[in-house]
């Protein structure tokens, strides 16, 4: 911005100064010294005006690329928080996504325990219930059987 | 190098024009770049945002997956310990009602036996018993221990030291002891000497016995 700036302010003096360059050279190659006076003390009067003249032109120049500068910085100033916003939004909402979504996982996981839990339960009291039966069946069995077993031990005994 | 020929043609451009005209299309052009500069901000923001959103959002998914999946293992591990303690407590119910009608068998034919040393069928017993620990130290200069009050359930004794002779070829002398034997029912027999006996106590054989008869009682009691 800054070599863009300066490049107009130079061009600006190069040209309007180039005119009055050239027409007090033309009076010295014509060798008429009054005439040459007369030119040279126009052509600083004229370079005087000319100077004011240019150095109002930059100073307001200048001003108004100082001030659309300043319009642009605070854009841009603005631009930045805006993007800071932007990202901070973003990094808020990163924890929310996460603490959401590992909610959503815990109580998935009470949900598999309480499911495993539940499965569980069923299987030991369909084990339990068939230990139950095969108890009272043995038990049964052994009631029926218990003379047989009891002419073993005795015989076992007394057999020597 | 072609921004540079555009800002030349461009400086061209504006110093053919009048001097507002110029300051304005320089301050137009200050307000274009901060404006063009001012949304590449804010887009590589937004770009930088949905980034953030991505990566956390795909982060999310992979912790809430192995959040499951640890999960899911939990569970697994949970319902295998319980099954295997469930299975155990049913496998040692089934082991104690076994053990229960066992110990039911074991009960009654102690009292069978305890019966016995009071019926006439006794005697037959001892003699058999007697005999077979006679047999068992080889014959010789014996005596029988007998529980108190079965002095009169006592066998021939001579008839058993022959039998115990023909069988093991030594001379034998079979006698009752004074000594009484503390068990229900059957009988002790030592050689005279006291350095050998047998006893066919009916306890002492039921312990020498039990392992084998469990097993033989417990598969009679569940064919």
């Amino acid at each position: 911005m800054i070599f863009y700036r300066m490049n107009i302010i130079e061009r600006i003096y190069f040209k309007k100064g180039l005119i009055y360059e050239s027409i007090a050279v033309l009076g010295f190659l014509c060798s008429n010294l009054p005439l040459l006076l007369n030119i040279k003390r126009q052509y600083f009067k004229l370079k005087n005006t000319v100077s004011v003249e240019v150095n109002a032109l930059a100073s307001n120049a200048l001003k108004v690329i100082r001030s659309a500068e300043e319009a642009a910085e605070k854009r841009i100033a603005l631009a930045e928080s805006e993007a800071k916003a932007i990202e901070s939004n973003a990094i808020k909402k990163r924890d929310e996504i996460m603490a959401k979504k590992v909610s959503a996982a815990e109580k998935n996981v009470q949900e598999i325990m309480k499911k495993a839990e539940l499965e569980v339960e069923e299987q030991i009291k369909q084990i339990e219930s068939e230990a139950e039966k095969e108890a009272k069946k043995i038990a049964e069995q052994g009631s029926k059987r218990i003379d047989d077993a009891v002419k073993i031990i005795i015989e076992a005994i007394i057999g020597g | 190098m072609a921004s540079e020929e555009n800002v030349e043609e461009e400086i061209t451009e504006i110093e053919e024009e009048p001097e507002n005209e110029r300051l304005k299309k320089i301050k137009e052009k200050i307000e274009r770049d901060a404006e063009q500069r001012a949304n590449a901000i804010i887009e590589e923001a937004k770009r930088r945002a949905k980034e953030i959103e991505d990566e956390a959002l795909s982060k999310a998914e992979k912790k809430a997956e192995e959040i499951l999946r640890r999960a899911k293992e939990e569970a697994e591990r949970y319902k295998r310990r319980r099954l295997a303690e469930a299975k155990l407590k049913a496998k040692q119910r089934k082991t104690r009602a076994q053990e229960e009608i066992l110990e039911k068998a074991f009960s009654k034919a102690n009292e069978k036996l305890k019966e016995l040393t009071s019926s006439p069928e006794y005697k037959g017993v001892l003699e058999k018993l007697i005999q077979k620990a006679a047999i068992g130290l080889g014959g010789g200069d014996l005596e029988v221990v007998l529980v108190p009050g079965h002095d009169k359930y006592l066998p021939d004794l001579s008839s058993i030291a022959k039998k115990v002779e023909g069988e093991t070829k030594n001379p034998t002398k079979i006698s009752l002891s004074k000594e009484k034997l503390d068990a229900d029912g059957g009988c002790l027999v030592r050689r005279k000497d006291g350095t050998i006996y047998i006893d066919n106590s009916f306890q002492a054989i039921l312990e020498r016995k039990i392992k084998e008869l469990r097993v033989e009682v417990a598969k009679a009691l569940t064919k």
